[in-house]
C-alpha cells in the first residue's frame, strides 16, 4: 500500500480547519486517595449517580458512592496513572453504552470499547447503561419459542423469546457449550445474540469467537469480554452493557438473545466492589443489594407489547455451582429471579450423556406457552415416559427377573435419553426435533440397540429430506401434526427402519 | 474524612454564635491566623500534646486566641476545644467556618492563571464574567503561568474554565488522534 505524505497532509489540514475551539467550562475535584481500583474524589459536589467522571489521561471513572465528604469512584482502567491529587472532571453524562447495528460481529470490551481492531464502531447509538425494565403494561406473555437447538432443552424445559432461563451446574460440564449452540442456532431465526464473558479467561473468549465465526454466527452476535484479567468495576457492568445492547433490539421491534457467561463471576466482582467501597458485607460477603442487582438485570429481557414492536429480549444466564451446591447464595437468588432453569450434571456428563441436562430437576414456568403445537404433541408423553425410566431403573439394578411391561418401559427410556444426547455445534431445527423424539417415543426405536442410534438418527434425517421432504416443511409450516402426517411420518420412519435394517446387516 | 463532620459540628456552633453578636466574620479571621500558626511544629506541639498539663495547654491557647485579638467567646472556644482534645482540628474548623462565613455573605473565592501579568481592566472583566456564572461575589486571585501559553484558566470553587491555549492544542491533537 502506498501512503502519499500530501494525502495525509491535507487530513490533518481538514481536521484542524474544522477543528472548533471553545472555552473548556468543567467541573472538578481533586483524587484523594486511590487504590485497588477505587478512587476517592473531593469536590464535583454536583455529581450524580453512576456518572462518568474523567481522570488524567482519558481513563473514565462510574460514581458509585455519592458520600458528604467524598465521591467513591470505581476506575474503568488502569489505577497505575491517577496519582493523589489529580484533578477529576465531570462530564456530565450518565454511564452510556454505543449499541446498535454496527456492533453486530464484533467483540467489545466491558464499556463497549472495541477491542478487535476491525477500527471505531460507525455509526453507533449510545444508551443508558442502567435503565429501569419496561413496565406491567408494555408487556405481553410470552408465546413463541426461542430455539436453542437441544433437543432436551426444546422439548422438555422449552425456552420462550422473552423468557430468563438460567443454565446452571459445576464447572468444565457444558455450559457455554449449551449457550453457544444456542447462537449458533438463532442463523436462520433473525434473532440478534449478545454474549457476555465476564471474569472469563482470554483464551476461553477466543474459543468462543472462534468457534461462532466458524459456524457463520459472528454476523449476528455481538461479544462484551470482560476478562479475568479487566478490573472488577468493568467486570460488574459488562452484564449492564450487554443488556443495553440487547434492548437495543427489544426496543426496535426485533428479537435478541443475551447469554451472561456468567453472572456468579460478575457477584464476585461486584462483591470486590462493594467491599472497597466500604458498604457493609452481608451474607457470604456479598453487598446487600446483590440480590437487586441480578434482578434488576434480568427483569429488562421481557416481551414487550405490540404498540411497543413486539420485539422481545431472552436472557440465558449461566451460574457455576461448586459441588453441586444449588443451595449457595447466587445460586438460589437467581434461581429464584428466573423463569426456569437447565440443571446440568457431572455424573450425567461423565457418564456420557451430553448435554448433561437432568430432566428430573430442570423446569421452565413458561413451559408449553413456548412450545409449538407440534412439539408439544411429542414432548408431552416424553417427560412422562423418561420419568417413569428413572423410577424403574432405580428399582430394576436390584435384581432380575422383570415382566415384559416393566422391560418394555426400560427399552423405551434407554432409547429415549440416547436420542437426547448431542453433539457439541451441531444445533437442530424443530422439524427435526420433533421427527426423532417423535420416532422415540411411538416405539420405532426399541428394536435397535443404543449404540447405533446416532447413527439412525444421522441417517433418518437424510432419508426423510431425500425421500418424504414434505414433514419436515409440513412441520414447519403447520407447526402441528395432524392425523394425516402423523400417518405420513408413521409410514416413513418404518420405512426408513427397514432400509436401516438393512444398510447395517441386522436383518 | 470523619473530622470534617466534627470540625463543621463546631464550626457551626461558633459560626451562630458569631451571628448573633455579628462577629462571625471576625471569629474566622482569627481562626484563619491561629490555623496558620500550626504549621509550627513546636506551637502545635505545646497545644496537642498530651505530656504536658491541661491548663498550661489551655493558657497557651488563651494567650494565642488574645495575640489574634479574640474577644471573650472566641477565648472560651478554644479553651472548650482544648479540654474536650479536639484542638488538633482547629485548621479544618478555621476552613469550615469560612466557608461558612462566605456562604453568608454570598462569596466565593476564585483563581485565575494568565500567561502574563493581567491589567486592572481585564481583572474587572474576568471577575464580572465569573460573578455572572456564579451568581455570587467573586474574590479574585491572580497567578502567573507561562506554560498555558495564552488565554486564560480561571477557577471558581469546583467550576474550571479553561481557555488556554495549552488546552486547545490538547483538544485538537485528541480530534486529530480520532477516538482510537
Amino acid at each position: 500500500m502506498q501512503i502519499k505524505a500530501e494525502e495525509i497532509s491535507k487530513i490533518i489540514k481538514d481536521q484542524i480547519a474544522g477543528y472548533e475551539s471553545d472555552v473548556d467550562l468543567k467541573e472538578t475535584g481533586t483524587v484523594l486517595s486511590v487504590g485497588d481500583g477505587i478512587a476517592r474524589v473531593y469536590g464535583v459536589e454536583n455529581c450524580q449517580a453512576m456518572e462518568l467522571l474523567e481522570f488524567p489521561g482519558g481513563i473514565l471513572g462510574l460514581a458509585l458512592n455519592l458520600e458528604q465528604n467524598n465521591v467513591g469512584v470505581a476506575v474503568m482502567g488502569d489505577v497505575r496513572y491517577i496519582k493523589e491529587g489529580d484533578v477529576v472532571k465531570r462530564t456530565g453524562r450518565i454511564a452510556e453504552v454505543p449499541v446498535g447495528p454496527s456492533l453486530e460481529g464484533r467483540v467489545v470490551d466491558g464499556i463497549g470499547q472495541p477491542i478487535d481492531g476491525k477500527g471505531a464502531l460507525e455509526g453507533a447509538e449510545f444508551r443508558k447503561m442502567e435503565v429501569v425494565a419496561p413496565g406491567v403494561v408494555d408487556r405481553k406473555s410470552v408465546h413463541e419459542p426461542c430455539y436453542t437447538g437441544y433437543k432436551a432443552v426444546d422439548a422438555m424445559t422449552p425456552v420462550g423469546r422473552g423468557q430468563r432461563e438460567l443454565i446452571i451446574g459445576d464447572r468444565q460440564i457444558g455450559k457455554t457449550a449449551l449457550c453457544v449452540d444456542a447462537i449458533i442456532a438463532q442463523k436462520e431465526a433473525g434473532i440478534h445474540c449478545i454474549y457476555v464473558a465476564t471474569g472469563q479467561k482470554k483464551s476461553t473468549v477466543a474459543l468462543v469467537v472462534e468457534a461462532l465465526r466458524k459456524h457463520g454466527a459472528m454476523e449476528y452476535t455481538t461479544v462484551v469480554a470482560a476478562c479475568a484479567s479487566d478490573p472488577a468495576p468493568m467486570q460488574y457492568v459488562s452484564a449492564m452493557v450487554g443488556c443495553a445492547m440487547a434492548e437495543y433490539w427489544r426496543d426496535n421491534g426485533q428479537h435478541s438473545l443475551i447469554i451472561y457467561d456468567d453472572l456468579s463471576k460478575q457477584a464476585v466482582s461486584y462483591r470486590e466492589l462493594s467491599l472497597l467501597l466500604r458498604r457493609p458485607p452481608g451474607r457470604e460477603a456479598y453487598p446487600g443489594d446483590i440480590f437487586y442487582n441480578h434482578s434488576r438485570l434480568l427483569e429488562r429481557a421481557c416481551k414487550v407489547n405490540d404498540e411497543l414492536g413486539a420485539g422481545s429480549m431472552t436472557a440465558l444466564p449461566i451460574i457455576e455451582t461448586q459441588a453441586g451446591d444449588v443451595s449457595a447464595f447466587i445460586p438460589t437468588n437467581v434461581i429464584s429471579i428466573t423463569d426456569g432453569q437447565v440443571f446440568l450434571e457431572p455424573s450425567l456428563f461423565f457418564a456420557g450423556v451430553r448435554p448433561a441436562i437432568n430432566v428430573g430437576i430442570s423446569v421452565s414456568r413458561v413451559g408449553g406457552a413456548a412450545q409449538v403445537k407440534a412439539m408439544k404433541q411429542v414432548a408431552g408423553t416424553l417427560r412422562l415416559d423418561l420419568a417413569q425410566y428413572r423410577e424403574l431403573a432405580a428399582f430394576a439394578s436390584f435384581g432380575s427377573g422383570l415382566d415384559a411391561a416393566t422391560q418394555a418401559q426400560l427399552t423405551r427410556g434407554e432409547r429415549l435419553v440416547e436420542i437426547l444426547k448431542q453433539p457439541q455445534y451441531q444445533p437442530l431445527s424443530m422439524e427435526k426435533q420433533v421427527t426423532i423424539i417423535f420416532a422415540g417415543t411411538k416405539g420405532f426405536l426399541d428394536e435397535f440397540s443404543v449404540d447405533i442410534l446416532a447413527d439412525y438418527e444421522q441417517e433418518l434425517y437424510t432419508f426423510v429430506e431425500s425421500n418424504e421432504p414434505s414433514i419436515f416443511s409440513e412441520l414447519k409450516e403447520e407447526e402441528k401434526i395432524s392425523d394425516e402426517l402423523d400417518q405420513k411420518m408413521r409410514a416413513t420412519i418404518e420405512a426408513f427402519g427397514q432400509t436401516f435394517k438393512a444398510t447395517k446387516g441386522l436383518n | 474524612m470523619k473530622e470534617t463532620i466534627l470540625a463543621r459540628r463546631y464550626a457551626k456552633a461558633l459560626f451562630s454564635l458569631g451571628k448573633e453578636n455579628g462577629g462571625s466574620k471576625k471569629y474566622s479571621e482569627s481562626l484563619a491566623a491561629i490555623a496558620e500558626l500550626y504549621h509550627e511544629d513546636a506551637i502545635l506541639d505545646a497545644i496537642v500534646n498530651p505530656l504536658y498539663p491541661l491548663e498550661v495547654r489551655q493558657i497557651v491557647m488563651t494567650k494565642i486566641g488574645e495575640s489574634a485579638g479574640g474577644d471573650s467567646i472566641l477565648l472560651r472556644f478554644l479553651t472548650l476545644l482544648v479540654e474536650k482534645k479536639r484542638a488538633d482540628i482547629l485548621p479544618e474548623i478555621a476552613t469550615q467556618i469560612k466557608a461558612m462565613a462566605d456562604e453568608e455573605e454570598n462569596i466565593c473565592h476564585g483563581s485565575v492563571v494568565s500567561a502574563v501579568e493581567l491589567d486592572e481592566e481585564l481583572k474587572g472583566k474576568v471577575r464580572e464574567t465569573l460573578e455572572r456564572i456564579t451568581g455570587k461575589t467573586v474574590m479574585l486571585e491572580t497567578s502567573v503561568d507561562p506554560s498555558i501559553i495564552g488565554g486564560i484558566v480561571a477557577k471558581v470553587g469546583d467550576l474550571v474554565l479553561d481557555g488556554s491555549i495549552k488546552a486547545q492544542l490538547h483538544g485538537l491533537k485528541e480530534v486529530i488522534k480520532g477516538r482510537e
